[in-house]
């Protein structure tokens, strides 16, 4: 198999962090001898992203998202276990690194204020070393893509978010990446721009670009990942395709019938026994039945159909956000 | 190595365009500058009046050495410091890192940028309006341009790595401005910015000229003055260059050790 452009083995990552104590006498004996404590950010984190996938890292607030990337990105140094970027130790040799790496946060500029657009991609083609005509071709492709052109003379403190978004990734392009690391990339954005961001993105995979992205927007997930890791607590608590993440979180889809008259207690207890699932029943009169996992749609919707009188019906997939709010609700209660 | 140029280049093209970028800026800092030459220029010359010299100085050699001094640090007083504690205090310095640069050299670069634009927009301004407000005593020999014009090269350098290392300093303080401060009071006391050095008492003189400060403004002063010439005019140019190479090995440690708090330590 081939080489992963980014891996990392037994990725450990700890950090002190000062503990406050209460009240102003706690203040003045932290003043004097503060209490410190390790908290394990990233814990034994196994992780490849291989040339033209599209790896998603995903979890809740606090899970250790960040801290990995900044690991790939020579941004801190492991406390244990392995790193490496085409073949090279991150923060050892971090400067070589990211000459093949772009990174966009959907939080943070990359770009200088003050200065127009095209001034500051001039510049960063200047700090990457890119060949003048190199440079331009590349310019003309992104700014075709993304609908760059009249943005080029405007400062980029006068962007919308959007288009800063638009601006931002096809700065971490031009140097050509091998991986690109996205860091919540469409945070804020409105459907078309995320719908832009996600093609140029999907098409660069296919160009043999490695992308790493952490996002809370599963419709990323949804429409970008090949692979997604779920992190949580500082481990990796699942690793696979999005389907196989559906069928993890226990994603079922449901049958919703509109029913003409509300069925009866007896007829619902009938029902349950014969689909073998469970049936609820609102104060509209929708009959809703899980659809067991494994089993035809058709084959439970005959038998709800077979007991009560639809006027209209609907399957309802479960969707990737509403399972992983479950799951994450879950996971803080620590019953995951 | 055409490629390293470029790159340089565009740095400091960047703290060119940077400085352009805020015109009202520019305008402030030649207002504010005008006001301390002329109130400085003339409490000395007042100080001189009547007097054939003040300390070795003639009152037009002191007018002079005001003059000069003050244009020399407003083309060396750095805005290094400020832009580094600034970046670490926003986090900008994580996107920082991920550009293929050496970041001090970045910022010096930057900063040449922005000491060519005070050169030109302030320290030249300024002289002409010395000149046609305080008599001025100019060079007699053309080489003497070369020399000052050298010196405050040196000085741009020796500002800029005193810059960096208070800019890492404040690296362990919620805000980078009480050590700017700090920094600059001692710029303008040590460096003869708004005191001539030879008009301090001689200890404090001789430990003035020891010190690295007396490069921002003093020395390209007195070579202007031609008090130093030839030999001696070099041997102060050596003693710049001197602390600027020392203080690139200072901010090269410091620097490292920063860069291990920040990515070890994750602080």
């Amino acid at each position: 198999m081939r080489d992963p452009v980014a891996w990392t083995r037994g990725l450990h990552r700890t950090f002190a962090v000062t503990e406050r104590r209460a009240g102003l006498s706690g203040a003045l004996v932290d003043l004097i001898a503060p209490r410190r404590r390790t908290h394990a950010a990233v814990v034994d984190l196994d992780l490849d992203v291989f040339a033209g996938e599209i790896v998603g890292l995903l979890g809740p607030n606090g899970a250790g998202k960040s801290t990995t990337v900044k690991c790939l990105t020579g941004l801190l140094q492991p406390t244990a276990g392995e790193v490496r970027v085409l073949g090279l130790d991150p923060w050892a040799r971090r400067t070589e690194v990211v000459r093949r790496v772009g990174v966009m946060f959907g939080q943070r500029s990359q770009l200088w204020w003050d200065l127009a657009v095209r001034e500051a991609y001039d510049l960063l083609a200047a700090i990457h070393r890119v060949p003048r005509a190199t440079y331009r071709e590349r310019l003309d492709a992104l700014a075709t893509t993304l609908e760059l052109t009249p943005l080029l003379a405007k400062p980029v403190r006068e962007l919308s978010l959007g288009q800063r978004a638009r601006c931002e990734l096809a700065a971490s392009l031009l140097h050509d990446p091998a991986l690109l690391v996205l860091d919540e990339p469409t945070i804020g954005l409105d459907v078309g721009v995320k719908r832009r961001l996600r093609t140029l993105v999907r098409e660069r995979a296919r160009q043999g670009t490695a992308v790493l992205l952490t996002t809370h927007d599963l419709a990323d997930v949804d429409h970008l990942c090949d692979r997604v890791v779920l992190v949580d607590k500082a481990r990796v608590v699942f690793e696979g395709t999005v389907p196989e993440l559906r069928t993890q979180l226990g994603g079922q889809r449901r049958v919703r019938v509109r029913t003409a008259d509300r069925p009866g207690d007896d007829e619902l207890a009938a029902l349950t026994r014969r689909v073998r699932s469970p049936v609820r029943i609102d104060g509209d009169g929708v009959v809703e039945v899980v659809v067991p996992a494994g089993r035809p749609v058709a084959h439970v919707l005959r038998e709800v159909l077979s007991v009560v009188f639809a006027e209209d019906v609907s399957v309802v997939e479960p969707t990737l956000e509403g399972l992983l709010a479950d799951w994450y609700e879950r996971a803080a209660e620590g019953t995951a | 190595m055409n490629g390293a140029l470029r790159t340089w280049g565009s740095v400091v093209r960047l703290g060119v365009l940077h400085h352009f970028a805020w015109r009202l800026d520019v305008v402030i800092a030649l207002l504010s500058a005008t006001m301390v030459l002329v109130l400085n220029g003339s409490v000395w010359e007042a100080v001189a009046d009547g007097q054939s010299r003040l300390g070795t100085l003639t009152p037009v050699e002191l007018s002079t050495y005001v003059v000069i001094a003050w244009c020399a640090s407003r083309v060396t007083a750095t805005r290094v410091d400020e832009n580094l504690g600034q970046r670490h205090a926003s986090g900008q310095l994580a996107t920082d890192l991920l550009k293929p640069l050496d970041l001090p050299s970045y910022l010096l670069a930057r900063d040449v940028g922005r000491a060519a634009v005070a050169a030109v927009v302030t320290a030249l301004p300024l002289l002409a309006l010395g000149a046609w407000w305080f008599p001025l005593a100019w060079p007699r020999q053309p080489v003497t341009w070369a020399l000052v014009a050298g010196s405050v090269a040196l000085g741009v350098a020796v500002g800029g790595q005193i810059g960096l290392l208070v800019g890492m300093a404040s690296f362990r303080l919620r805000r980078v401005t009480g050590l700017v401060s700090l920094k600059e009071v001692a710029t303008a006391l040590l460096s003869g910015a708004l005191v001539p050095v030879t008009l301090m008492p001689d200890a404090a003189a001789h430990a003035v000229m020891v010190l690295p400060f007396a490069a921002l403004a003093h020395v390209p002063a007195w070579l202007f003055l031609e008090r130093a010439t030839g030999a001696e005019a070099l041997g102060l140019l050596v003693a710049q260059a001197a602390w600027a190479a020392i203080l690139a090995v200072v901010v090269r440690l410091s620097w490292w050790r920063a860069l291990r708090h920040l990515t070890v330590e994750g602080g």
